[in-house]
């Protein structure tokens, strides 16, 4: 609720936002970006966790990505759409760590999921709930997440010529530039 | 109506959308009028209704699909041709022409432009037909050939909760085992593999896949497999079954006629090639077997991509996931036969 009263400017914004960690200031950074938040590209993309393991895929374009361990903690925490404080204190909790230390590296694997066009930025589901991380995943000591990008699919559709699938998918969408 | 991509621009619907539907629903009875050539069967789960220009196209089409169970709705499916619908009268953002494609979304319509495969379908779930323009009947590209009505398939099996997912598919009266891996690992020579042997072959490119209780089950897609001329010297006692060669290097073989048109899927199987040892099966994580499953089938039928997803993802839940290291493929009926009865023994 603190973040909603933040975003109508009804408190400051150095007021609102806790000091996450409880012992430190928070980085100008990371204030800045407490009110982001992420949800899938739902058009594009279909995902799945099994067993602590994340498989998305643009269906677009053909590339799909492996996530496991942080990366698939994260992974699951973004698709919340709860504040970026919020999905960094919970997954710190999960795998045990000061959320000062996972703050940037969270953000930037966020940011790097947004250009690979997997997640957008959205509105703030202010609700801040608990959320529901892997337990596959607890165990894993933290590292900075990153994800496995697989983009053989064009070339392995091609191989086999009787699919005839051109590089783009089918059906293909002409590229106005060419 | 939304998510129009023409020309590769996506873009929202705009002021010509009612326009436009109304251009593709008056395609959609206009193809209905002038293509009589009617036929009632099964396709897998399809209660099937195919309807032509001609008994001659309606047969070419037939020949291809695997009959069976047919418990689904009934679905439609009308093909036309610009002998009798010109493209003229295609809405011209739909015209499949060169190398323009155009997706076009609405409630209870999706219509997809392939110049590509020089194909316009209309899918209208409210009326659970599929109507396919193309052409040329004579230019039809020669996976659709081979493999028809792809799309019609994908979009009438997400509409009853199921999938048609890329995998080969093979069993016996402990169940099915799906086949699955990248193109070139050996998914076709192994499956093919098991023809002949007391294993009964679903498919080896594309099946129906249902995440029904109390087990998903498996449907034969079409009655004809592929096999490539080096697969084909791996597996010369199938040379009898050749019904058609010269294409591109692949060989058409007939599958048997099925003794039971639909199994129970027990595991899903990984190929990979593997001389280092004996063929065998050993288990992988249920995340592996997705990975080896899920990009090709929602790549290559761009439609329904979410449906189908669910229900894939929902099978491999609900089945063990092993890796298949093949050796020698003449190994493999028997690798599978063995983990067919272990798989029985578990689920008692």
């Amino acid at each position: 609720m603190v973040y909603v009263l933040a975003s109508l400017g009804i408190v400051s914004w150095a007021d609102a936002v806790p000091d996450v960690a409880g012992t430190a200031p928070l980085s100008p950074h990371y204030r800045m970006e407490t009110m982001t938040s992420y949800a899938v590209k739902q058009d594009n993309v279909v995902h799945d966790t099994i067993d602590g393991e994340v498989l998305a895929i643009r269906s677009d374009t053909g590339a799909y990505y492996s996530m496991t361990g942080t990366s698939a903690t994260t992974w699951v925490a973004l698709l919340t759409s709860q504040a970026l404080d919020h999905v960094v204190d919970q997954v710190a909790r999960h795998h045990n760590v000061e959320p000062k230390e996972a703050t940037d590296a969270i953000h930037t694997f966020a940011e790097s999921l947004v250009g690979e066009t997997l997640l957008i930025k959205g509105d703030v589901n202010a609700l801040c709930e608990p959320i529901q991380l892997p337990v596959e995943t607890a165990s894993v000591a933290w590292v900075a997440p990153s994800f496995e990008k697989f983009t053989d699919m064009q070339d392995l559709l091609l191989f086999d010529p009787i699919h005839e699938v051109q590089p783009s998918g089918w059906p293909r969408a002409a590229d106005p530039t060419t | 109506m939304t998510d129009a991509s023409t020309d590769g621009r996506q873009s929202e619907s705009d002021a010509t959308s009612p326009k436009l539907r109304g251009q593709l629903d008056a395609l959609v009875d206009e193809a209905l009028g002038v293509s009589t050539a009617r036929v009632k069967s099964s396709w897998g789960p399809i209660d099937l209704e195919l309807i032509s220009e001609s008994f001659e196209e309606r047969d070419d089409i037939l020949r291809y699909l695997a009959p069976g169970r047919g418990t689904w709705p009934m679905m439609r499916v009308v093909t036309v041709s610009s002998r009798t619908i010109p493209i003229e009268r295609l809405p011209a953002q739909m015209h499949p022409i060169g190398e323009t494609s155009a997706i076009v979304r609405d409630d209870d319509l999706i219509a997809i432009a392939s110049g590509h495969e020089h194909s316009l379908w209309i899918l209208r779930a409210d009326l659970r037909t599929a109507v396919r323009w193309v052409t040329d009947t004579n230019d039809v590209p020669l996976w659709e050939q081979l493999s028809p009505l792809r799309a019609a398939s994908r979009w009438n099996a997400a509409t009853n909760g199921a999938a048609t997912v890329h995998c080969g598919a093979v069993g016996n009266d402990n169940g099915a085992v799906l086949l699955v891996g990248d193109a070139g690992a050996g998914k076709s020579t192994t499956t093919m593999a098991c023809l002949g042997t007391d294993l009964e072959v679903f498919g080896d490119d594309f099946c129906f896949v249902d995440p029904t209780e109390p087990a998903p089950m498996v449907d034969a897609m079409y009655r004809l497999a592929k096999l490539d001329d080096r697969s084909l010297e791996l597996l010369p006692h199938l040379r009898d079954r050749v019904v058609r060669t010269g294409l591109r290097g692949k060989s058409l073989i007939e599958l048997d006629q099925l003794t039971s048109s639909s199994r129970p899927i027990r595991a899903v199987c990984h190929i990979t090639r593997d001389h280092s040892r004996p063929t065998g099966v050993e288990p992988i994580s249920r995340m592996e077997a997705l990975r080896a499953v899920a990009p090709s089938t929602i790549f290559q039928v761009r439609l329904a991509e979410q449906e189908t997803w669910d229900a894939l993802s929902t099978v491999i839940r609900k089945v063990s996931a092993h890796r298949l290291h093949v050796d020698r493929v003449a190994d493999a009926p028997a690798a599978i036969t063995e983990l067919l009865e272990s798989t029985v023994c578990e689920h008692g």
